[in-house]
């Protein structure tokens, strides 16, 4: 089966442009971890309030009342993970963190080490079949690349989480220009699109939310038979 | 902050820092639905843990720790309102705007602490081209003691004197 000129079953785009995509948002968070450490501006945010805002809208997606399993792709040094723990600290979690950057994976691992429930894996797709999954701002960095790649970027992202996640996955874009970056630099998008092609190509439902404050939105992606 | 950060323009990093996280629109709504989830102003965060989860420090690290410990001190800072710190009445004050039905944007500056020993919060319009009504949020500053540089030349002519300092000097609430 084929979505968008893709294999439906094979995750992550692919070919010699999006590798060099891959490539060079490695190198970007690889040098944002090495100027800023393990802190919110190694992920190029601005503090640790707005990120853990971002995760409390992602995880929206998932119950936490029976044991789940949960793929965060693009985990930086493993935040996500830090804020589940302190927001549902009687959850039971299988979680895997997946990044680009094996600097990142690595901070991750040692911030989380003696958890076994807490995993990291370097990667750029989800890697295994879980109940759910996010990814908090891997969108957004466009680093120059033209408009179509990034988007052919972004529909591969989609369709990995759409493939490996059972109960439904959660992505979040930005909707608001910064007059300090040019338009090659911050990819943002209205909410259509993106519902569109979830709807359309990957067959879910999908609820937009909104309106918490940073300028960007968070699709809330499910099966349509579970919505 | 007087000696507790080295760099004269730290005071004047951190202040534009608050200005620009608590201006009016985009910002004010990011700091009100931050506030609705975590309730960073409020008894469960000091004024220095607020800062730090808000990024609002210096970009200097090696200033952060003075800036910290000043925000500190303000626990020692008397304020306008009887019987309330000058620390505990910041956390008030941007907590009733935040989760107010109509919160204003926040300016946050400093006066003379010669003129006025207390944290002082007012109403009005900072702002001179802006018809804009802020919450205004001021703290006592002295001028500080020179502070040497290296050549031998002094600091400049103020910084923001430790809150301690002034609370010592013109006594407790």
């Amino acid at each position: 089966m084929t979505v968008g000129g893709r294999r439906r079953d094979s995750g992550a785009a692919c070919g010699p442009e999006l590798e060099g995509v891959f490539r060079s948002v490695e190198d970007y968070y690889t040098d944002k971890l090495t100027e800023h450490g393990a802190t919110p501006l190694g992920v190029d945010w601005s503090c640790q309030a707005t990120q853990w805002l971002r995760f409390v809208q992602l995880l929206r997606i998932c119950r936490f009342d029976t044991a789940v399993s949960l793929n965060d792709l693009g985990c930086g040094y493993g935040e996500l993970a830090t804020f589940l723990h302190q927001r549902y600290p009687r959850a039971s979690v299988d979680y895997l963190g997946i990044d680009l950057s094996p600097a990142m994976v690595q901070r991750a691992r040692r911030r989380h080490r003696g958890d076994p429930a807490t995993r990291f894996a370097v990667g750029r797709t989800c890697q295994r079949q879980a109940d759910y999954s996010v990814a908090s701002g891997i969108m957004n960095v466009q680093l120059g690349f033209s408009l179509s790649l990034w988007e052919d970027f972004v529909r591969g992202i989609l369709l990995d989480m759409h493939c490996h996640s059972r109960q439904g996955f959660a992505v979040n874009f930005c909707v608001s220009r910064r007059p300090d970056l040019r338009d090659d630099e911050l990819y943002c998008s209205a909410p259509d699109p993106w519902v569109r092609y979830c709807e359309a190509e990957l067959g879910c439902s999908v609820e937009v939310v909104a309106d918490y404050g940073l300028g960007e939105y968070t699709l809330m992606v499910r099966p349509e038979h579970l919505s | 902050m007087g000696g507790l950060v080295k760099r004269q323009k730290t005071t004047g990093e951190v202040l534009h820092n608050l200005n620009t996280r608590f201006a009016p629109g985009e910002p004010l709504q990011e700091m009100v639905q931050l506030q609705k989830e975590f309730q960073i102003f409020s008894s469960k965060y000091s004024l220095q843990q607020a800062h730090r989860l808000l990024n609002v420090g210096p970009s200097d690290h090696s200033e952060r720790a003075g800036v910290y410990r000043a925000l500190d001190r303000l626990k020692l800072v008397p304020s306008d309102m009887e019987g309330v710190n000058g620390h505990d009445r910041i956390i008030r004050a941007r907590q009733e705007n935040l989760e107010s039905s109509s919160p204003l944007p926040m300016f946050t500056k400093t006066h003379k602490g010669s003129e006025d020993k207390r944290v002082v919060v007012t109403r009005g319009k900072p702002i001179p081209h802006e018809d804009q009504e802020y919450l205004i949020i001021s703290t006592p500053t002295v001028p500080s003691k020179a502070v040497p540089m290296p050549g031998g030349r002094s600091a400049g002519p103020k910084q923001p004197a430790s809150p301690k300092r002034a609370a010592r000097k013109k006594g407790p609430s």
